[in-house]
């Protein structure tokens, strides 16, 4: 980690005018290791605006979290980088939730790269996939499934996929391993972004991806991102279970 | 050119960008349309307007919170590249139907929109969310995809009563943009027409009324040409208040909003005007046949009507007929009852139906039933 990059954005998050979220948990404390956590429910009770620390052009996205929904706000600028998929001349984006597939096919914008927009509609998706000869995928599990054998029918091989998800069972998603030379798992919550990866393996390790701080409390993963983010990440408990993150 | 020289053209851009185009990345974009009627779907490239950054503006180019009502996942898309390429900050949520369920309503509380943008009828299934306070806070409304219908933007204006109404032509098949009313000096369905399209009327009739061709280059080297793109309209030849030389006239979907049989001309606009006077009538929709009579064809029109109060009468069903009769143009200068007294047109009959009318993604009218 860089400790310094992580003290000075917790400097920056302390004194902002924008918002006192960050401030009315930590009251004072700015050592990094010793500052007070939030989770989920710290955003699904403080609206949107009152933990906005940036105003810049963006997407905003509604995120579920069982019976109850809260905002999560990307400036374009974060969204490029973030690392949610692999260089390549034509992504397909085909995901699950429509919010994150919007951010995703962005992502390959600021990353220069045109995405295909995956529609909803499988086969639709899989006709303009096959027309655009799309040579990456980023999805998640639950879309892959879906879309797994209609890759199988492309004459053009789809060369990487990247699953985004908040959970991985290795040894079940080692069925889609046959389709793509590079597989990777991306650890992200809509709201933190991605965090960690790892190459698809019955047992994943996953790495924490630049600019990330991953931690373990209470046998749960802790996020920290050190770039100011419209709400910034810090000590961020997820409800992610640290066994599956197989630390590296 | 026809919907399928539209498909050709498409695959033939996709191909360009896959072999590589002279146009930046962040200026490209992949439209998908819908297949319709057993139709596969068309896939266009394309180059997207810089100057739609402004559409998603607030009056004047301002900062704007937008809530975006689109369907296809990649019009969304073509939203947030345009809110990125605003030179002011703009933020957009693109909802989801999905969305529209409990909690919907503190998301609107919470996000504090300004304006919507999109499909209006999709719009309208959100209205229920919006707190007074909230819908006090819509300045703008900017539609698309289709016609605003009576009833929609009566309940528009009511729900929102600090918003101005504007809109914006498109079709996916068009790669987007066609023309916008955005300047307060146009009626409704009338738009001012961007230097990046060319318009014209095909066909037109005594009252300039044709199809809609549309041209537009959607990557160098690539255009649609002459493109028929199923909507009937008039270029309107006279410099608006605002600067624009010319404007076009939106007239209606060919024969679904405009039709013309047998000397008549059956008018969406024209229905609304008369059926105004019938305060009790909450919704319509008009059946027109051709008929056989004594070896002679002529057409056949059914006034169906939907009033929350119930079924009317006998006498009020002829009272709506004589009235309608009377007062519904379908030429220069003659009304409908003048072309039944003619021997063109049979007799108008009015229904009134148990049910309101189910609304579809257009706001369809007047239909004409093939025999």
């Amino acid at each position: 980690m860089s400790h310094a990059a992580m003290q000075s954005l917790i400097r920056d998050v302390a004194r902002s005018e924008r918002s006192n979220f960050y401030a009315a948990v930590w009251r004072g404390e700015t050592e990094f290791s010793k500052l007070p956590m939030i989770s989920r429910e710290h955003l699904v009770r403080t609206p949107l605006p009152e933990r906005r620390y940036k105003e810049e052009k963006s997407l905003v996205k509604i995120v579920r979290d069982g019976g109850a929904a809260f905002l999560s706000e990307w400036c374009f600028e974060d969204i490029a980088c973030e690392a949610y998929g692999a260089r390549s001349k034509r992504p397909m984006v085909f995901m699950t939730d429509a919010h994150e597939a919007i951010e995703k096919a962005m992502w390959c914008y600021e990353r220069n790269m045109l995405p295909l927009m995956g529609e909803k509609d499988a086969d639709v998706a899989a006709f303009t996939a096959a027309r655009y000869k799309i040579d990456s995928l980023i999805t998640d599990e639950k879309a892959l499934e879906i879309f797994a054998p209609r890759i199988e029918g492309f004459s053009e091989p789809v060369l990487d996929i990247s699953i985004i998800g908040s959970s991985f069972d290795g040894a079940a998603l080692m069925r889609f391993a046959h389709l793509a030379p590079r597989i990777r798992l991306v650890l992200a919550l809509p709201e933190t972004g991605a965090f960690a990866e790892s190459p698809l393996s019955e047992s994943p390790r996953f790495s924490a991806s630049d600019g990330c701080v991953v931690e373990t409390a209470e046998d749960v993963l802790v996020v920290s991102k050190t770039r100011m983010l419209a709400t910034p990440i810090v000590r961020y408990r997820t409800a992610i279970p640290s066994h599956m993150y197989g630390a590296q | 050119m026809e919907r399928s020289d539209i498909a050709q053209v498409g695959a033939r851009s996709v191909e360009a960008v896959i072999a590589g185009v002279p146009v930046p990345t962040d200026r490209l974009l992949l439209r998908i349309t819908s297949g319709t009627s057993g139709r596969e779907p068309v896939m266009l490239a394309t180059t997207f307007a810089a100057r739609a950054s402004s559409d998603a503006s607030g009056p004047g180019g301002s900062e704007s919170t937008t809530l975006c009502f689109l369907g296809r996942r990649s019009a969304r898309l073509a939203h947030a590249l345009v809110v990125r390429s605003a030179s002011v900050p703009l933020t957009t949520l693109a909802v989801d139907l999905s969305d529209l369920s409990e909690g919907f309503a503190d998301v609107i509380a919470e996000y504090r929109p300004d304006m919507l943008y999109g499909f209006p009828s999709a719009m309208a299934q959100a209205f229920p969310f919006f707190k007074p306070e909230d819908a006090r806070r819509i300045r703008v409304i900017l539609t698309t995809g289709e016609s605003i219908g009576e009833h929609l933007e009566t309940a528009m204006r009511r729900t929102f009563p600090n918003a101005v109404v504007q809109e914006l032509y498109m079709a996916s098949d068009t790669a987007g943009h066609i023309g916008a009313r955005l300047c307060p000096h146009l009626p409704k369905h009338h738009f001012h027409i961007p230097e990046f399209v060319t318009v014209e009327i095909d066909e037109p009739d005594e009252t300039g009324v044709g199809d809609i061709l549309i041209t537009k280059e959607l990557l160098p080297g690539i255009a649609i040409e002459r493109y028929r793109i199923g909507d009937l309209g008039r270029i309107i030849e006279a410099p608006c208040a605002c600067g624009a030389a010319r404007s076009l006239e939106f007239v209606g979907r060919k024969g679904i909003d405009y039709m013309k049989l047998f000397g008549a001309i059956l008018r969406r606009e024209e229905f609304d005007r008369v059926m105004r006077y019938f305060g009790f009538v909450d919704d319509y929709r008009v059946d027109v046949k051709r008929d056989m009579e004594n070896g002679l064809l002529r057409g056949d029109i059914t006034l169906r009507v939907y009033s929350k109060r119930g079924a009317g009468t006998p006498a009020l069903r002829e009272e709506i007929a004589r009235r309608v009769s009377e007062n519904l143009f379908v030429t220069a200068n003659k009304t409908l009852g003048a072309l039944v007294s003619e021997g063109r047109f049979a007799p108008l009959k009015v229904e009134f139906a148990d049910a309101p009318f189910s609304s579809g993604h257009k706001d369809i009218k007047i239909r004409l039933h093939s025999q």
